[in-house]
Formats: structure tokens, C-alpha cells, sequence
């Protein structure tokens, strides 16, 4: 039997653990202008975000509530400290470098995520990366949006 | 099973076939099925294709441990090692 324990330790960080148990930015965004339902109908992962834009288009405020596996609650939360007051274009960096970091065996983690690169250990574990990118397709559908409502979904198939 | 703290099991604990299922609840069926799956422990995860039970209960899904006549007792001692394991792991 080949014991990978070190990938299960390197997956479950305890900043993941601790996000997934206390998520930040847990909640409802009254005056929302975009809410976007992030669905994994696979695993029953769901991630409602809501997102409100300052005069540039930046994100001003981001809150989200939803269910699921640690992994893509843990990733939410993590992403929404991390993007919060950043302008469009930031956001979008992020969400290329995160998907890197999460896909592609060869990424050295980039110091620009901070916490985020606690989620490395997904690439170790390719049927957890929908997971993980629940929440980034959800904001990047807010931003090609900039009022109403949309929906994502893992089953599509460009996804992650 | 019935003995690991944090475990809860589903169903009859008499007369039933050989699949169970069970509800950890520090840790979501996927959390637990990637976890079990490291120690080589094959379990299923999920909802089962059976989303309104899961909504009845009140569970975002289930592991599932099958059994069958060529399964060993050693097997499934070892099993609740890796269960009472993975309570500890995501407390």
C-alpha cells in the first residue's frame, strides 16, 4: 500500500480547515449588484455569491453563503479576503494565478496569493478541483456582468 | 461502526444488507471519501443520485461502505481505524 499521507496533510492545511469551519465574508449583501449561484451538481457544492462594484468596476464588497465540502467553502472564503477592494483587473490576475496554482503540477506559488496558496495541495487531487474553482467562476460571471442574476456550473462544459 | 465517536450510522442496526450508510459530521462525504481513499479505503460519497432523501434527512449527502461475501473481518477492523482516524483528522 502506498501511503501518499503527506498529499492529505498538504491538502487539508489547517488554514483550509479553519476557513471551511469559520468562513469569512459569510453572509448576504443586501444592496448586491450581481448574484451569481456557483453549482456543483455532482458533488451538491453550492456557492452564492454576491458582489457589489465601486466607480471603476472594482469589487467593493463580496459576501457569499452556500454548502459543500471543505475544500470549495474553505476556497470561497479565502478568495472573497483576498479580492475584496480589488480593482477588475486584479481580480482577474488572481483568478489565472489561482487556477494555476490549483492545475498545473509545475506552479511555484506565486507570493502574490498570500493565503490563497494554502489550496495548492488540489492539484494532487484532480476530482477536487471543481471544487476548489466553484467560487472563482462565480466571480469572474459577476464581473462579465454588472447588475442581475446568473448561474455557473461545474457540468459546463469549459469549466475549470 | 456504531462505536466511533462522531460517526452517526443510517438505518437498522439489525437485519439489513451489506451497504451502510453513515454521516461524520466534522467532515463533508467528499472530505471523507478523499481522505479514506489515501489509506486505501474505497467508499462512495455524495448524494447517491438521490438529492430529495438527502433533503429529507438533512445531510448534504452520505459515505457509503459496501460489503460482500469476500470481505474480511480484518478488513473492516481496519476500516474503523481509518474512520476514528479521520474524526480526529478534521475535528
Amino acid at each position: 500500500m502506498n501511503l501518499e499521507l503527506g498529499d492529505l496533510e498538504e491538502l487539508y492545511q489547517d488554514v483550509i480547515l479553519d476557513h471551511s469551519r469559520r468562513p469569512r465574508n459569510f453572509g448576504e449583501l443586501s444592496d448586491a449588484a450581481v448574484r451569481v449561484h456557483g453549482d456543483n451538481p455532482a458533488c451538491g457544492d453550492e456557492i452564492h455569491l454576491a458582489v457589489k462594484f465601486d466607480g471603476n468596476g472594482g469589487l467593493e464588497e463580496i459576501k457569499f453563503t452556500g454548502h459543500g465540502c471543505a475544500i470549495s467553502q474553505a476556497s470561497a472564503s479565502l478568495m472573497t479576503t483576498k479580492l475584496k477592494g480589488k480593482s477588475r483587473d486584479e481580480v482577474e490576475e488572481m483568478l489565472g494565478a489561482f487556477h494555476d496554482l490549483v492545475t498545473s503540477e509545475n506552479n511555484d506559488a506565486p507570493k502574490k496569493l498570500g493565503d490563497l496558496r494554502a489550496m495548492r495541495g488540489v492539484r494532487k487531487f484532480p476530482q477536487r478541483v471543481k471544487c476548489a474553482m466553484l467560487p472563482w467562476r462565480a466571480v469572474e460571471q459577476a464581473l462579465r456582468q454588472t447588475e442581475g442574476e446568473a448561474t455557473v456550473s461545474t457540468e459546463e462544459p469549459e469549466f475549470a | 461502526m456504531a462505536d466511533v465517536t462522531g460517526l452517526h450510522v443510517l438505518g437498522p442496526s439489525r437485519d439489513r444488507g451489506g451497504v451502510i450508510s453513515f454521516v461524520m459530521g466534522a467532515a463533508h462525504p467528499h472530505d471523507l471519501t478523499t481522505f479514506a481513499d489515501q489509506y486505501g479505503l474505497a467508499l462512495r460519497g455524495g448524494h447517491h443520485c438521490n438529492q430529495p432523501l438527502m433533503r429529507r434527512f438533512g445531510v448534504p449527502g452520505t459515505s457509503r461502505a459496501s460489503f460482500y461475501l469476500y470481505s474480511t473481518r480484518e478488513e473492516i477492523d481496519r476500516m474503523v481505524d481509518i474512520l476514528d482516524k479521520a474524526v480526529r483528522f478534521f475535528k
